[in-house]
């Protein structure tokens, strides 16, 4: 009886075990599947993005699939949820080991990305990363670790260049007059974007009058916008999340702390959450440097990729109805996998050989993503066609500002209307 | 210092809500001896059901305040019956195993009904403020400082003044010499474990216009609540109450004076020395 009851126990905790992992599972011994993961937080404080990153990818296997798949191998998905780098690491393993996924797409957040290439990269198997931006993801020497949007500290270095390029004249200031103030979430994707717009701060002569970092779960950010307001700076760069970033400008807004210029870097600002809860009165005006986003789909046009853009974005607008715009992280979570899919894998050799599929990503060159800049992978797996846009909220819309190949609008409400010094 | 009276005074206003959150912590914890790992979780959902109030029928979350204490009320009852009545008797490790199941299901019962999405109610007083001289007051923080501060009074003075208050106290106090005295002890339990799951119900609707709601929305100010409650004194109501404020102004000058990283270090490295020097707490052992 004992045996039984063990046996049983056995059975419930493997099948507990697979359960773990959404979508089918696959094995693709017979040479007719092509096994893929996708790992993002569909529970915790990042839920919200990882969700929408995973319906982005499923559209992505989906388009390639009614395609023929991946040189005629039927592309299966296995998804799994790591709120946190412990998990991600948990469920890399389980993808790697038990479902023998050949890649994974993820991750959201840096923390998971880390996590994830510790255990892919041993075991080649790709990440194709589309949302962590910590520099030192592609500075590790990983050979199959790719990550199509820019770094972190490229994105701050790009804000701070664009204040000191574009709105320093507007303010009426000198670039080395200008005073900013760098406010960051603390994990290693806030501090390296922080690191890039500080130090591009240093080379510009501007004036850093304030830097700090918080724990995302704070629930009173008074006493640091306090610490914002008594600095008095003309600009306040800031690397948030979507909820402490909802939190940080309700505060500014209490506390009559508002700087003539608000500058979001990540996707915590231009989330459309954002602008609807804050309110578009208020958001009118706060740029967000983030990955091109929601291009006119003229930009798409010469490479052929309008019609795929369309196509995703109006699908995925459908699963979630109460949507303006597709938020920024799907977008790099579709042309991640879309990419990888469609673009690089039919230019390998053997889909079975990880150096094959790593020279094809290495050689292959595109002018143009679904995600609106190219791919050229350089031999640390960084994009070096990717670049972040600078972005304004405008009406509850986000409106490109520059670079001016992709703008579609001008800056507009430089000071902010609501500035309280 | 006018700063530095800015950061007491929203420090106070902070420890007002962890100290009402908290207050209900300790009554369950004091009378019915059970730590509940789920509380946070009825926090969450005060926040839900005021949100879909305010979302459904606009509906602020003060004018649903009556229907969503009767709901929270409910869910306490509903909960001791069909769960912690069940394992008054059991070790205490298999409560915490029950209380800290009990959490995740609610959490993953919240993110599959509502999805993760942050859910906000904004009213007007949610971004108004209340200007006193060079003091800025949220205005919403104020209301909810003040509910809660009047909630751990009329809490306390329940439990001095009235004969069920008073049968609370024996119960925590020797719970076999509360029965030979004729209260019904079952009762008492429940009305305790209701009573706090009122109290953390009132303190989510109080938060709901300040912050948002999510299905994890719970476990941070969970977290916060066990501290609160091990600093105060493990069943003290005027100690949780104390606690709460407390916290709240070290989290605050913490975060002005060190750095907002260390806000939260700074109220666990207090929480570690409590605990090696005064594991029972600031206050007293007993209930009220």
């Amino acid at each position: 009886m004992k045996k039984w009851i063990s046996i049983l126990m056995l059975f419930v905790l493997c099948m507990g075990s697979v359960s773990g992992c959404g979508g089918e599972t696959a094995s693709d011994d017979a040479g007719e599947t092509f096994s893929v993961g996708a790992i993002y937080p569909l529970s915790g404080s990042n839920a919200l993005q990882g969700n929408e990153c995973l319906t982005a990818c499923q559209l992505a296997v989906q388009y390639v699939n009614e395609e023929g798949g991946v040189l005629g191998r039927t592309v299966e998905l296995t998804y799994a949820d790591a709120p946190d780098p412990a998990t991600a690491t948990t469920e890399a393993s389980r993808l790697v080991d038990q479902v023998g996924v050949k890649a994974i797409f993820g991750s959201l957040s840096s923390g998971n990305a880390l996590a994830i290439a510790g255990v892919t990269d041993k075991a080649g198997v790709f990440l194709v990363e589309s949302g962590g931006i910590v520099d030192s993801l592609t500075d590790n020497g990983y050979q199959y670790v790719f990550r199509i949007l820019d770094k972190g500290g490229m994105r701050g270095a790009q804000g701070v260049q664009y204040i000191a390029d574009e709105l320093a004249d507007v303010l009426g200031k000198s670039v080395t007059d200008l005073k900013i103030a760098i406010l960051h979430e603390e994990s290693s994707y806030g501090t390296c974007v922080a690191d890039g717009a500080e130090a591009r701060c240093n080379e510009l002569g501007m004036q850093v009058v304030y830097r700090d970092s918080y724990a995302t779960t704070l629930t009173d950010m008074s006493a640091l916008v306090l610490k914002i307001k008594e600095a008095q700076p003309d600009v306040l760069l800031s690397v948030c999340y979507v909820n402490d970033a909802i939190l940080l400008v309700d505060t500014l807004n209490q506390l009559d702390a508002m700087p003539k210029v608000f500058m979001g870097c990540g996707a915590g600002t231009t989330d459309p959450n954002f602008a609807v809860t804050i309110g578009n009165e208020i958001a009118n005006g706060m740029f967000c440097t983030d990955m091109p986003t929601n291009l006119p789909l003229e930009v798409f046009e010469a490479s052929g990729l309008r019609p795929v853009v369309e196509r995703f974005r109006a699908d995925w607008l459908s699963q979630y109805p109460d949507m303006v715009n597709v938020p920024i992280a799907a977008e790099a979570a579709f042309a991640g996998a879309y990419t990888f899919l469609h673009d690089i894998l039919p230019q390998a050799s053997d889909l079975n050989d990880p150096q094959a599929i790593r020279e094809a990503a290495l050689s292959t060159k595109l002018d143009m993503t679904t995600l609106g800049f190219g791919w050229d992978m350089g031999e640390d797996g960084q994009n070096q066609a990717a670049a972040a846009n600078i972005n304004q909220w405008q009406g509850g819309e986000v409106v490109t500002i520059a670079p001016d190949l992709m703008k579609n609008g001008d800056a507009i409400n430089v000071p902010l209307p609501g500035a309280d010094y | 210092m006018e700063a530095i009276i800015q950061v007491f005074i929203s420090g106070i206003l902070s420890g007002g809500i962890y100290a009402l959150a908290s207050v209900g912590l300790t009554l369950i914890f004091g009378v019915v001896g059970l730590v509940n790992f789920a509380h946070g979780e009825y926090l969450m959902i005060a926040m839900y059901f005021a949100y879909w109030m305010f979302s459904l029928f606009g509906l602020s979350p003060y004018i649903s305040l009556p229907l969503n204490l009767l709901v929270m009320a409910f869910l306490g009852w509903l909960t001791y019956k069909t769960l912690m009545e069940r394992m008054l008797d059991s070790s205490h490790s298999i409560q915490m195993l029950l209380t800290l199941g009990l959490s995740m299901v609610l959490q993953n019962l919240a993110l599959m009904l509502f999805k993760a999405d942050y859910r906000n109610v904004r009213i007007a007083i949610t971004n108004s403020t209340l200007d006193i001289g060079f003091l800025h007051l949220s205005s919403a923080r104020v209301v909810a400082f003040l509910v809660a501060i009047a909630a751990s009074i009329a809490l306390y003075w329940f439990l001095q003044n009235t004969y069920l208050g008073a049968s609370m106290r024996a119960v925590s106090q020797n719970s076999k010499a509360a029965m030979l005295m004729g209260i019904n002890i079952s009762r008492t339990y429940c009305l305790a474990f209701m009573i706090g799951t009122v109290l953390v119900g009132l303190a989510g609707l109080l938060l709901s216009p300040i912050y948002p709601v999510y299905p994890t929305v719970g476990v941070s100010f969970c977290t916060l609540c066990f501290i609160v409650v091990v600093i105060g004194g493990l069943s003290s109501i005027p100690g949780a109450i104390f606690g709460g404020l407390f916290i709240g102004v070290v989290e605050s000058a913490a975060g002005y004076f060190i750095g907002p990283a260390f806000q939260q270090a700074a109220y666990f490295i207090l929480f570690l020395f409590v605990l090696i020097f005064r594991p029972n707490g600031l206050f007293g052992k007993n209930i009220g």
